[in-house]
């Protein structure tokens, strides 16, 4: 299964929307939507792991990486997800702590 | 002595060194896992450890490309997993692994492995690691 990568703005935020499997071999195009959208002067970015069914080490290392990017620009970089399965993955590495989590794009919206 | 439970499946998997196949890994458990209506709630904890395991396999051996046998045993009560390779290993002194810093980009892969499994053994050397992982249904 490959990943596919959307964007959309709602709100103030730019929404990077998943779906499929994010690991070593797909989280290279992650990568490049974040920089690209910060290259762009977006700084507040939420990415929308609703429709992700695997996510791994890599992955959760773009996510840290692209918070990082943000940071600096004193952006924010929140995780869209009401999965079990993937929250745990956050909850287990403490990375709940230090993203900011939605359980909807809903919370989003003006 | 327990009485040892009952070995269920025995399936083994040999994964080409290329992370693209690692997707291919995953197919492979799931479809050894699922017939077992135990294991179904812990097949994606299962998946996501033996995906890190090679992974991480792929990764130390990046000149001689050997390939990774992955062997999975279903008991009654218990899964087993493991992972072999014949890469560089690594250093032992990392284990067991702490909880990288919250803001690492790299290194969540083998704190992952202890977090979703119930017992993790490595052995690692010069010629090899062999990863055994085990998850009670």
């Amino acid at each position: 299964m490959e990943l596919e990568v959307t964007t959309r703005e709602v709100g103030d935020h730019t929404v990077i929307k998943l779906k499929g499997e994010v690991d070593i071999y797909t989280a290279p195009s992650l990568r490049e939507t974040i920089v690209d959208t910060v290259e762009k002067g977006r700084y507040k970015i939420a990415v929308d792991l609703d429709e992700v069914v695997f996510l791994d080490s890599t992955g959760l290392g773009v996510l840290v990486g692209g918070l990082k990017r943000v940071k600096q620009h004193d952006g924010e970089l929140g995780i869209i997800c009401n999965q079990e399965k993937i929250l745990r993955i956050f909850k287990i590495t403490g990375l709940t702590k230090i993203f900011v989590m939605y359980d909807s794009v809903s919370e989003l919206e003006p | 002595m327990d009485n040892p439970s009952r070995l269920l499946k025995v399936s083994r998997y040999v994964l080409e060194p290329s992370v693209s196949g690692l997707a291919l890994v995953r197919e492979f458990l799931k479809a050894t896992l699922m017939p077992f209506p135990p294991a179904q709630p812990h097949v994606y904890d299962i998946l996501s450890a033996t995906h890190e395991a090679c992974k991480n396999a792929i990764e130390h051996d990046p000149v001689a490309r050997h390939p990774v046998d992955v062997a999975c045993k279903v008991f009654e009560d218990v899964v087993v997993v493991k992972v072999s390779d014949r890469g560089n290993g690594f250093d032992p002194d990392i284990l067991p692994p702490q909880p990288p810093d919250p803001e690492a980009t790299t290194g969540w892969g083998l704190f992952l492995i202890y977090s979703l499994m119930d017992n993790v053994d490595i052995e690692t050397g010069r010629d090899g690691t062999w990863v055994t992982m085990t998850k009670r249904l």
